[in-house]
């Protein structure tokens, strides 16, 4: 390819653009950027390759991993499964409490019975009346006019 | 930010006066990326008088955007940094972290190709005593009346009609002024595609830049 006429002029065309520089310091201050970034990132870097470092404290064998796994696993289910063991029998459960004889009662205080009795009432039956459908009446909707 | 300017040796103060000149030989290129390996940043900071400059300019001439050549010029060596171990000096280091650069650079043009903006840099005074400038404003044309502002923006805006592969072999060649061959390096390509994407983009520019050509 021959270098013509017109190529030698565009040649000079852009080779003026060489006399397009940035403000005075430009090349300075970028390097200095550059040299802060690259101590930033190394830092950065030191941190991570510090956390590395530790971790080979808190690593555990296969079996170990795999063995906390199950349990974790199942503690999971334990806490998720239903609680149909709940209390069926319809009599009351009663705690009861024995009085203890350490303990006495304020001066001038009797106490009729010393048996302490905490009950809940069946449990298990619903009020009445509680899964009844409601007896409503309906009127149906006329449009004459009287 | 650090303030080079102040906390630069005098030796990376010398070597600024060099960067014009382009001289840094083989040997010291090896001794100061060596260095540099072994984390003297003072060693890069010499490094990056030399080729900064180079490598900002072929960006602004890519981007035609002051702060875009900026922030990929800073990417650039951030990265060459990072990844100078893997260096392994079969190529220059001119040549590899402009091709760093290059890939960069037309990684961030495809990505904000719909953004145009134009961010100029100044013209510095010593155009006027420029060859080139004298031959073109002393012929009887109209670019003689065209101010420089004028013909700074139509020649960037005849740059950005180019695609990214043709704008840099003519970036590289005609304003950089780096031989075929090396730029069949830098963009990974042989040399008979550089000459005919120089081809095609001079024709291009040529109808784009006419008024200026006559």
């Amino acid at each position: 390819m021959k270098n013509e006429p017109s190529d030698e002029k565009l040649r000079q065309l852009l080779a003026l653009k060489k006399h397009e520089v940035p403000p005075p310091g430009f090349h300075e201050q970028l390097r200095g950027r550059i040299l802060e970034q690259i101590e930033e990132e190394a830092s950065k870097k030191g941190f991570l390759a510090w956390i590395r470092r530790q971790l080979p404290e808190f690593e555990m064998s296969p079996a170990m991993l795999g063995t906390a796994g199950a349990a974790a696993c199942v503690l999971f289910l334990v806490a998720l499964s239903p609680t149909d063991d709940a209390p069926t029998q319809n009599h009351p459960e009663v705690a009861v409490t024995e009085p203890n004889p350490e303990i006495l009662p304020p001066m001038g205080i009797e106490l009729a019975d010393h048996t302490l009795l905490a009950t809940n009432s069946s449990p298990t039956s619903a009020p009445p009346f509680l899964f009844d459908t409601p007896s409503l009446k309906t009127e149906r909707a006329g449009f004459n006019q009287e | 930010m650090l303030g080079a300017s102040t906390c630069m040796p005098e030796e990376t103060t010398n070597k600024q006066k060099q960067t014009d000149e382009n001289v840094l030989d083989r040997a010291e290129e090896t001794r100061l990326i060596e260095r540099t390996r072994n984390g003297d940043l003072r060693a890069y900071d010499e490094l990056m008088v030399y080729f900064q400059p180079r490598i900002y300019a072929t960006i602004y001439n890519m981007t035609s955007n002051h702060e875009d050549a900026a922030d990929l010029t800073q990417e650039t060596f951030v990265k060459a940094y990072e990844a100078l171990k893997k260096f392994k000096g079969q190529s220059g280091f001119y040549t590899w972290v402009y091709r760093i650069a290059v890939n960069k650079t037309i990684n961030y043009i495809k990505k904000h190709r719909r953004r145009k903006q134009t961010s100029l840099n100044d013209v510095d005074s010593s155009i006027e005593r420029d060859p080139d400038y004298v031959a073109l404003v002393s012929d009887d044309t109209p670019r003689r009346d065209a101010n420089l502002t004028e013909l700074q923006k139509k020649l960037n805006e005849a740059l950005q009609t180019l695609s990214e592969k043709h704008r840099l072999v003519v970036v590289l060649h005609d304003i950089d002024g780096v031989p075929h061959e090396e730029i069949a390096k830098i963009t990974e390509s042989n040399v008979g595609t550089v000459r005919s994407r120089l081809f095609y983009a001079r024709q291009q520019l040529q109808a784009a830049l006419s008024d200026y050509l006559q």
